[in-house]
C-alpha cells in the first residue's frame, strides 16, 4: 500500500509531500524524503522500548502508569520536559497533567530556540510563511544556520530552488549566507560572508546603524549587503543556533528581528527561525494558546507563571529544584549540561518515548509510546507556524503519547 | 521579628508574604499563619520557619537561598537578611530597606518603584531589571552591592540607581531607557546594548560596542552633583574626591537604537 502526501516527523521543514510504501505493517520504501527522513521512516521499528520498565523490572502499562503518577502525585515540585517530538493532542494533555500536579512545564526551545522567543517579546517578529518565501522572495539570508546539513529539503522545496508564481529558478533570486565558518550551505549561496565568532550582535547592530546613516565602522561587504536588502522586492531571513545559541543569545535575535523591522521603512522583509524538532513551534503554539506563555511554565500556586531563567528545565536542574521528572519525547541526558542531567538520574524520572535513549537507562519508570507521525497521527505545526496533519502509516500496539497522558490526567483526578 | 528556616532544603519556597507591610499589626500567631508556598504545597509560614517576636519592627531572616519573592511590593520598613537571598528579592518594591549580609539570587529588585536594596557580596542576574516581555525595568529606588552582579543588570532600567561595587555580567544596562548604573569593576561584555537613554558611569576601562560613540572628555556638572549626594548615603560606596574632581570621556549610543545613553568612563 502506498500513503501519498505524508507528513515527515523530523525536522522543522515538516515535508508534507512524502510517500510511504507499506507492505504487511511494514514500511519497505519511502521516496521525496531526504536521508534523514527516510531512515526515521525505515528505522522507526528499531532499538525500541521493548516493554513498560519499573526499576529496569518489565511490568504493564497500567503497573507503570500507575507507579508514574504516584511519583508525580507526591512529588513537592515536579518537571514536565520535552513535548517538541510528539503532537500536539499529547502536548495539550502534558499541559493538562502539569496543571493538575502543580508542575513546572517546559518544551526544548528552553534549550534552542527559547531566545528566539524572548526576543519576539521585546521586539517583534515580521513573519511569513514558507509559501510566500517560495513564491516570492528575491533575497534570500541565512544567517548562523546550515540547512544543507540540517534542513536538507529547506533549499529545494521553500527559498533557494523551487518553481514559484513570480520567482521561476535560482537564477531569479540571491541566496546570501553568513556563517562563522563555510558550510555546506555556504556553497549553494550567491555570496558568502564569514563573520568572527561571537559578534552577530555587533555586525547587526552596526547593520542597523548603517540603515539608519550611522554605522561607518561597519565594513563594505556588510554595507553592501545592506543595500541588497533595502533594494530587493521580497525579502527573507532565516536564521538558526548560530544566533541563538552564541554569546548573546536573545540579544542576537532581538538585533536581527528589528534590523528586520527597520527594513520594512524600505521594503517588504520577513524572517523565520530554523526551527529544529518537528513540532517544536507546536509546543510554543500548545503552551501559548493554553497558558499565555510559550515555554518555562510554572503551575504551583496553580496558575501559569512564566520565567525563562526561573523555570525552565536546565536551570530547575541545576538547582536541584525539582524531586521528579516526567520526560515527553526527548532525550535530555544526552544534550543537557552535566550538572543539570545528573540531577534527573537522582530523582524518580519517568520516561515516555518509543526508544530507548541515555534519558530511559537512567529513568526510573519507562513507558513505551508510539511514534508520532507514524504509528500515530496528530498535528504539527511547521517553522512558520503553519499547522499540518501527520498521518498514521503503520499500526502498534503501543498506545500514543496522548493516550498514555490521558490516562495518567485519569489516574490523577481519581 | 525573628525568623529562622526550619527546613534546607532546594524545594523553592514562595513567600511573598514577608513583608513589612504584612508584618505590621500582627502577632507571631497571626504571622505564622500567613500562606506560603513549599513547592506546589501550600503551607502557613509556621510551617516553614521558626518566628519569634524580638520586639523590634525590623524582620530578620536567617540564610534563605530558596525563599522568593520576599519584601515583595513593599511600602515601607526594613527587612534584614542574616544571609543569602532567593529570586525575586524586592521585586516591584515601593518603599523601605532589604539589606542582604550574604549573596542573592536573580531579580532583586526587577521592576522595583522605590526603596533600598543593599547586598554584602554578590547579586544574580536581571539585578533591577525587567521581566520577560515587561515594557520596563526599575523605576526609581537604590541598589548598592558591595560584590559582583550578573548578566543583564538594569536591564530595560527605567529610573533609579544600581551601583556594583565588583564586576558586571555580560549586557548590563541593555535596553536601558533611563536611571544610572554606576560599576567600580569589570563592566563586562556588550555593555548598554540597545541602550534608548540613562547613564553607565565606568570606573575601569571597557570594550564598548561599535554602536557607541565618543563625544568629548570633560567633567559633568550633574554627576558631580549625583556623586555627593550619593556620598551622604549610609552604604559607604567608595566615592573619592577625584571621582567628583576628575574627567570622564563620554560615549553616546546604542546608535542602532534612539542614541541617547551616555556612557562615562572616568579618566584621571
Amino acid at each position: 500500500m502506498i500513503h501519498e502526501d505524508v507528513v515527515c516527523p523530523f525536522c522543522g521543514c515538516l515535508c508534507d509531500d512524502i510517500a510511504v510504501t507499506t507492505e504487511d505493517n511494514m514500511i519497505t520504501d519511502v521516496k521525496n524524503g531526504c536521508a534523514i527522513s527516510k531512515s526515521k521512516f525505515m528505522n522507526h521499528h528499531l532499538n525500541l522500548l521493548e516493554s513498560a520498565l519499573v526499576d529496569n523490572m518489565k511490568v504493564s502499562l497500567d503497573e507503570a502508569v500507575g507507579r508514574a503518577v504516584e511519583i508525580l502525585t507526591n512529588a513537592d515540585n515536579p518537571l514536565i520536559y520535552g513535548l517538541s517530538s510528539t503532537e500536539c493532542e499529547a502536548q495539550r494533555h502534558a499541559i493538562h497533567l502539569a496543571e493538575l500536579l502543580g508542575a513546572t512545564i517546559d518544551q526544548t526551545a528552553s534549550v534552542c530556540h527559547g531566545p528566539t522567543i524572548l526576543g519576539t517579546q521585546d521586539a517583534g517578529c515580521v513573519k511569513c510563511t514558507l509559501g510566500e518565501v517560495k513564491n516570492r522572495a528575491d533575497l534570500i539570508i541565512y544567517w548562523g544556520c546550515n540547512p544543507a546539513e540540517a534542513h536538507i529539503r529547506h533549499f529545494r522545496r521553500y527559498s533557494v530552488f523551487p518553481e514559484g508564481l513570480f520567482r521561476k529558478s535560482k537564477k531569479e533570486r540571491e541566496v546570501v549566507v553568513v556563517d562563522v565558518r563555510n558550510t555546506a550551505s555556504a556553497r549553494i549561496a550567491t555570496t558568502f560572508l564569514q563573520i568572527a565568532p561571537g559578534t552577530d550582535f555587533e555586525t547587526i547592530s552596526l547593520m542597523r546603524a548603517y540603515l539608519k546613516g550611522k554605522g561607518d565602522a561597519l565594513p563594505d561587504e556588510f554595507k553592501n549587503l545592506v543595500e541588497r536588502m533595502k533594494r530587493c522586492e521580497f525579502g527573507i531571513m532565516f536564521f538558526g543556533l548560530g544566533l541563538t545559541m552564541s554569546r548573546g543569545k536573545h540579544l542576537n535575535v532581538d538585533a536581527a528581528l528589528r534590523l528586520v523591522r527597520d527594513l520594512n521603512e524600505y521594503t517588504k522583509f520577513s524572517i523565520t527561525p530554523m526551527r529544529g524538532h518537528y513540532n517544536v513551534a507546536g509546543a510554543g503554539s500548545t503552551m501559548a494558546w493554553i497558558t499565555g506563555y510559550p515555554f518555562a511554565v510554572n503551575f504551583s500556586m496553580g496558575y501559569p507563571v512564566s520565567n525563562p531563567g526561573e523555570f525552565s528545565a536546565v536551570d530547575v536542574l541545576a538547582r536541584k529544584e525539582c524531586d521528579a521528572a516526567l520526560i515527553i519525547a526527548s532525550d535530555p541526558v544526552a544534550n543537557f549540561p552535566a550538572e543539570s542531567w545528573k540531577h534527573l538520574a537522582d530523582i524518580p524520572t519517568i520516561v515516555m518515548d518509543p526508544k530507548v535513549s541515555l534519558t530511559s537507562r537512567i529513568a526510573k519508570v519507562s513507558i513505551p509510546v508510539a511514534t508520532a507521525g507514524i504509528e500515530a497521527e496528530g498535528t504539527a505545526y511547521r517553522m512558520d507556524g503553519i499547522p499540518l496533519r501527520l498521518k498514521k502509516v503503520v499500526d502498534t500496539t503501543r498506545l500514543s503519547d496522548a493516550a498514555v497522558l490521558s490516562r495518567m490526567i485519569e489516574k490523577v483526578r481519581a | 521579628m525573628l525568623l529562622n528556616p526550619l527546613v534546607k532544603t532546594a524545594i523553592p519556597v514562595t513567600a511573598p508574604c514577608i513583608t513589612p507591610d504584612w508584618f505590621s499589626g500582627k502577632s507571631v500567631e497571626e504571622v505564622g499563619n500567613l500562606p506560603v508556598y513549599y513547592g506546589n504545597k501550600e503551607k502557613r509560614l509556621r510551617d516553614v520557619f521558626d518566628i519569634k517576636d524580638d520586639g523590634k519592627d525590623i524582620i530578620t531572616l536567617g540564610s534563605v537561598p530558596t525563599v522568593k519573592y520576599i519584601g515583595k511590593g513593599m511600602t515601607a520598613g526594613s527587612i534584614v537578611i542574616k544571609g543569602d537571598a532567593g529570586m525575586h528579592l524586592g521585586a516591584e518594591m515601593k518603599g523601605g530597606c532589604i539589606t542582604v549580609e550574604g549573596n542573592v539570587s536573580d531579580w532583586a529588585g526587577a521592576e522595583m518603584k522605590g526603596g533600598e536594596i543593599v547586598v554584602a557580596q554578590n547579586a544574580g542576574h536581571c539585578l533591577g531589571g525587567a521581566y520577560r516581555g515587561s515594557k520596563s525595568g526599575m523605576n526609581k529606588g537604590l541598589i548598592v552591592v558591595k560584590g559582583n552582579a550578573g548578566n543583564e543588570v538594569g536591564g530595560l532600567m527605567k529610573k533609579g540607581i544600581i551601583v556594583v561595587e565588583g564586576n558586571l555580567g555580560d549586557a548590563a544596562g541593555c535596553s536601558m531607557k533611563g536611571g544610572t548604573l554606576i560599576c567600580y569593576g569589570h563592566p563586562g561584555n556588550r555593555l548598554g546594548a540597545l541602550m534608548q537613554r540613562g547613564s553607565i558611569v565606568l570606573y575601569e576601562s571597557p570594550a564598548l560596542l561599535p554602536t557607541f560613540t565618543y563625544d568629548a572628555e570633560y567633567n559633568p556638572t550633574w554627576l558631580r552633583v549625583f556623586l555627593r549626594e550619593l556620598q551622604k548615603t549610609p552604604h559607604r560606596i567608595p566615592i573619592t574626591q577625584n571621582h567628583i574632581e576628575g574627567t570622564y570621556r563620554r560615549y553616546n549610543g546604542d546608535i542602532s537604537e534612539l542614541g541617547k545613553g551616555e556612557i562615562f568612563v572616568f579618566h584621571e
